[in-house]
């Protein structure tokens, strides 16, 4: 293009080109007089309308000799580009997908990036300090534990089982757990001889209704004093004893029944077991 | 739109002349397929199909490719017509994208072009420059000559020659000034004078073009 005739008279060349003819323009004819260039390309565009004639006409002749689409091909054609068209952009995707590296591809997982930054220097020796903080304040906490005594006073509730319940190694582990918890327990208020007579009754009711004909009948067997003693109050001496509502009867009958009991010989132990045993 | 019904011609029997619709331009069309109007497109394309194919035919000379490369360069016109910039006519970017798959799809296929058809193409000699040839003949030695020329040059020629198209819009589908597209022309022109004066001079080259 360095030696394009436009250089020096661009303006007139690209008119030239425009029109194609000097003639009509009193300034590029005055201007193709001076200028040999100019001249040169007025002369050649000269043939530009009968090169384009000669081409159209050679185009028609070839459209009639070549054998030309159908109708049917271009009402088509706009529906087949709208169907072509979800494929293509389709098959688009799928090339560009294929253009991209493999390894950008491959997205580490958040387990892998976490792993990777925590092999760093200094995530990772705040790590270190931070379990060796837990490791030691956990060490702590349970030399605290095992050295220091038993916090809070002792429930009313241990104060008030049944006397005669048995050392630690006669109740059994369970049972050391559970005493083990009440120990734990905040303090609470003491409670009064109704409640623990209440609170019994309740789990004697539940126990009872949970047994079968044979567990009847061997707590009937082993019935004695000390047993059936247990609705009387913390002093002992009978006159505080709380009128407690169970399926036997109150607290009191149940004493009177505790003491027919005793005087009671085997075969009349015998006979009320026969007698129970009917009526369950 | 009442002065529009007052300024209606209005014809002896009393009624209002119907004048024909005047049809939606390029750009209306254009805009209402990106809100996706599907008729629009479909007139897009039935506007522009023919004069597409023919351009197509022009390069590739086979009417299934041809009309393959229409069909693509339709499904191109979708995927990009988002990208159609302001300045630039939907026509000219039409062929320039239709120019391109052909100029491609010549490339891809240039161990597979039909020997007899290049052959059939072969510009018949001229015995001499002032002779009186018949047009068809002359007209066959212009479209081998233009097929000797290089692809910018080509493609000026042939959107000037057979669309019509403005230097503005050849400029805008060539991607390029419209200085730059009136030189190509002047080119392609004096090229063309060269070969038909001496049919021998392109013999060199490929009966192709070369994108």
């Amino acid at each position: 293009m360095s030696a394009s005739p436009f250089d020096p008279c661009q303006k007139y060349a690209e008119r030239l080109v425009d029109s194609g003819d000097a003639a009509s323009d009193p300034d590029l004819a005055a201007h193709l007089g001076t200028c040999l260039g100019c001249f040169r390309v007025a002369t050649e565009l000269r043939d530009a309308p009968r090169v384009a004639a000669l081409l159209r006409q050679a185009e028609a002749a070839a459209r009639q000799r070549e054998p030309q689409p159908d109708e049917r091909f271009w009402t088509e054609m706009s529906s087949r580009v709208l169907e072509a068209w979800p494929p293509a952009r389709a098959e688009a995707t799928r090339a560009v997908l294929a253009r991209r590296p493999v390894a950008a591809e491959v997205v580490p997982s958040f387990a892998a990036r976490l792993w990777a930054w925590l092999r760093m220097p200094i995530p990772a020796a705040a790590c270190g300090a931070a379990a060796a903080v837990l490791v030691i304040s956990t060490l702590g906490a349970l030399g605290d534990r095992a050295t220091s005594p038993a916090r809070g006073p002792v429930p009313v509730a241990v104060q008030s089982s049944p006397p005669g319940a048995g050392t630690k190694a006669e109740r059994g582990e369970p049972e050391l757990e559970n005493q083990k918890l009440f120990e734990e327990l905040p303090a609470a208020e003491p409670l009064g001889p109704e409640d623990v007579a209440l609170a019994q009754t309740e789990e004697v009711i539940d126990a009872l209704g949970e047994l079968d004909a044979v567990g009847l009948n061997t707590l009937l067997a082993g019935l004695d004093d000390e047993l059936l003693a247990w609705p009387q109050g913390g002093e002992g001496n009978g006159e505080d004893t709380a009128e407690v509502e169970t399926p036997f009867g109150t607290g009191s009958d149940l004493t009177d029944v505790a003491q027919d009991l005793d005087e009671l010989d085997v075969s009349g132990l015998m006979a009320l077991r026969d007698e129970l045993e009917m009526n369950i | 739109m009442l002065l529009e019904i007052e300024a209606a011609p209005v014809t002896q029997s009393g009624l209002f002349e119907m004048t024909a619709p005047v049809p939606p331009s390029d750009e209306e069309l254009v805009k209402s397929a990106r809100g996706g109007s599907r008729t629009a497109f479909e007139a897009l394309v039935r506007r522009h199909q023919r004069p597409l194919y023919y351009l197509c035919h022009r390069y590739v000379r086979d009417p299934d490719a041809a009309a393959d490369l229409v069909q693509r360069a339709f499904v191109r016109v979708l995927e990009k017509l988002d990208d159609l910039r302001a300045d630039s006519t939907f026509r000219s970017w039409l062929f320039r994208i239709g120019a391109n798959l052909a100029l491609n799809h010549i490339r891809d296929h240039a161990r597979f072009v039909d020997e007899e058809a290049a052959a059939a193409d072969e510009v018949a000699p001229l015995s001499h420059p002032d002779a009186q040839l018949e047009a068809a003949e002359l007209g066959a030695a212009l479209r081998h000559a233009v097929a000797l020329l290089p692809t910018k040059q080509r493609m000026t020629l042939e959107l000037r020659v057979y669309e019509e198209l403005s230097f503005r819009d050849i400029a805008a589908a060539l991607d390029t000034t419209e200085g730059a597209a009136k030189v190509n022309f002047h080119y392609a022109v004096r090229r063309l004078r060269s070969l038909m004066s001496d049919p021998t001079a392109g013999k060199a080259k490929t009966p192709r073009a070369t994108p």
